[in-house]
């Protein structure tokens, strides 16, 4: 990533907050690389992270609203110290603070909630989709699966069958001992084929779907970060 | 660095980096000075000069710089005021803790 690339990135990134805040923000960074020099272009980059860190070190600086959030500031820059002692934290909080923040947080809430009640009669159904397709998906494997099964089994036994039929046959009406005796060996090794898919499927595929699977639900979670 | 820097103190160590220019400094110097006393990232600093702007502490002027506008941060007469505040707690501050130091090393030696 280049600086152009950042710098557009972080504009996007910023696209909600206020216009003058957005503005003195790109400004700073804009002044920053300046005066940092071309060849320092790389190591600023490198240092300040990815333009989302550096937006959300921004935001966080506004949403504290003059004020100190207590640890939400102090974690926010040193998110990758854990022994900050409870002690340091009350010397901050001893610092003359503002107004508490209650207009913004507020209209958040309220958008929200209208935002929930707005989108509910899409959420219901769109929550139903995504509970009743995987199961649908389920059912419909596993009833190929125990069709496969049921063709396993039956098959070679029809083959078998047919087979010793056609054996007695051959000895009455060969003609018809042999067909019978042809089409009773393709269910056979129909029948073997399809034994062997569904051991292959049981052994090999079901591990492996599962593992997709697990892996789907967990991406958005690793994305949070939630999961590692 | 082992201690860590609670936001009391880098504002101080900020307003000091700033009142040490007469006619204001930048952004990036600002974080540079700041840098060679305690560590920080990059992107520390920005959040910290809007607040103290925000606070009237310090104030900005634009000027031109290699034909383009620079922006420099100067401290103000409150921002002066807040600093000696912070000096005079510091060095209160920091009596105390030495005392504690210097006074167990002598007890050690007793």
């Amino acid at each position: 990533m280049n600086r152009t690339e950042f710098m557009n990135r972080l504009e996007r990134l910023l696209w909600d907050i206020p216009e003058n805040e957005r503005k003195e923000a790109l400004q700073y960074y804009n002044d920053y690389f300046d005066d940092a020099g071309p060849e320092n272009e790389t190591r600023v980059i490198k240092e300040l992270g990815s333009p989302a860190q550096v937006a959300k070190t921004i935001r966080e600086g506004m949403s504290e609203n003059g004020e100190y959030t207590e640890c939400g500031y102090e974690d926010a820059r040193f998110r990758d110290r854990q022994n900050v002692s409870a002690d340091y934290r009350d010397i901050d909080a001893e610092k003359p603070s503002g107004q508490p923040h209650t207009g913004p947080n507020l209209w958040k809430l309220v958008s929200i909630l209208l935002l929930c009640l707005l989108l509910f009669p899409l959420l219901v159904p769109l929550c139903l989709i995504l509970i009743a397709v995987p199961v649908a998906v389920l059912i419909g494997i596993v009833g190929i699966v125990i069709a496969a099964g049921i063709i396993a089994v039956v098959f070679p036994l029809v083959g078998v069958i047919l087979t010793a039929v056609a054996f007695y046959n051959l000895f009455v009406t060969p003609a018809i001992g042999i067909t019978l005796g042809g089409i009773g060996l393709v269910f056979l090794s129909v029948g073997i084929l399809i034994f062997l898919l569904t051991i292959w499927i049981f052994k090999t595929l079901f591990p492996l779907c599962i593992r997709g699977a697990i892996s789907v639900i967990r991406f958005p979670l690793r994305k949070a970060g939630i999961v590692k | 660095m082992v201690f860590n820097t609670g936001a009391a103190l880098l504002d101080a160590i900020v307003l000091a980096v700033v009142s040490m220019d007469v006619e204001g400094t930048y952004g990036y110097k600002i974080t540079q000075d700041v840098r060679q006393v305690i560590e920080i990232s990059e992107s520390t600093l920005y959040p910290v000069l809007r607040r103290l702007l925000k606070d009237g502490c310090l104030e900005v002027y634009d000027m031109e710089y290699g034909g383009r506008n620079r922006r420099y941060y100067k401290i103000t007469e409150a921002g002066s005021a807040q600093l000696n505040l912070y000096i005079s707690e510091w060095q209160i501050y920091a009596a105390k803790i030495s005392k504690i130091f210097t006074g167990r090393k002598k007890h050690e030696q007793n």
